[in-house]
């Protein structure tokens, strides 16, 4: 149906153009995607500077154990916690495991708009984060990478 | 990801997440975590979007031995700005930044997995 790899991605940040870049090859279904009416739920973690291209090793980073199942399909994901509910009972922010670094993780609820819909017509709920640090991949190794969800 | 795709400065309280990058538009979340797809998706998308992480409303010395994690987090605010547009045409413009819009926000300096000791 889609002969486009979903593991990976095109990036245009970062001084390296517009160019194919292997993901990390965490499975999509490990992301929890977002938004109403228009889903673009392709996980963004990208193994970037870990040895691309290298098919000898496996720098794919380990999803943290235990998760969600929404619409009964299990994922590796554990929305933020409201703001009303105490810190203390935060869960998990990170999407992956072995890590060591900064995390952030937030989820916003909004409205927007189309040419193709009346004003105010369209609402969203997004969960955006990133992972930025050290962990230890699928190889064993330890690698420095960033790595977004959304 | 690249590198200068996230900024943060933990010790205010403020990180940023900004990307344009080509991913796919599935229709909705159900179709996307099952891969049943309604017809004519999914179509190839461009999105780009700015998160942003601000004011501390909390911070906490968190471990949690269940979920083999421990760090320093800051509860904040948070905003987000998107913008996405697929194949066929179709275009969203997300309403400007809106500090009340945040469900929950957290940044966080961790470590999980073989770094919990």
């Amino acid at each position: 149906m889609n002969p486009t790899p979903r593991s990976w991605i095109r990036c245009r940040h970062g001084g390296h153009g517009l160019e194919m870049r292997h993901s990390s090859g965490v499975s999509r279904r490990q992301f929890l995607s977002t938004t109403a009416g228009l889903a673009l739920g392709a996980g963004l973690s990208t193994a970037f500077g870990a040895q691309a291209g290298n098919p000898h090793v496996d720098a794919s980073p380990l999803p943290p154990p235990g998760g969600i199942s929404p619409f009964g399909v299990f994922i590796h994901h554990r929305p933020i916690i409201p703001n009303s509910v105490p810190l203390s009972a935060l869960n998990e922010p990170s999407q992956i495991t072995n890590f060591n670094g900064f995390v952030a993780l937030n989820r916003i609820r909004g409205t927007g708009s189309s040419p193709d819909f009346p004003p105010g017509s369209l609402t969203f709920q997004a969960d955006i984060g990133f992972m930025d640090g050290e962990y230890v991949a699928q190889d064993g190794k330890h690698y420095q990478a960033t790595f977004g969800f959304f | 990801m690249p590198r200068n795709s996230v900024e943060v400065h933990f010790g205010s309280g403020r990180a940023a997440f900004r990307l344009t990058t080509e991913t796919f538009d599935d229709h909705d979340v159900q179709s996307s975590l099952t891969g049943n797809f309604p017809a004519g998706f999914p179509q190839l998308a461009e999105i780009t979007f700015n998160g942003e992480w601000s004011g501390i409303l909390d911070r906490q010395h968190i471990r949690n031995e269940a979920q083999h994690f421990e760090g320093d987090y800051l509860r904040t605010g948070s905003t987000i700005e998107w913008s996405a547009e697929n194949s066929s045409g179709f275009q969203f413009t997300s309403e400007p930044a809106d500090p009340a819009n945040v469900v929950g926000a957290v940044i966080g300096h961790e470590r999980n997995g073989v770094f919990f000791t």
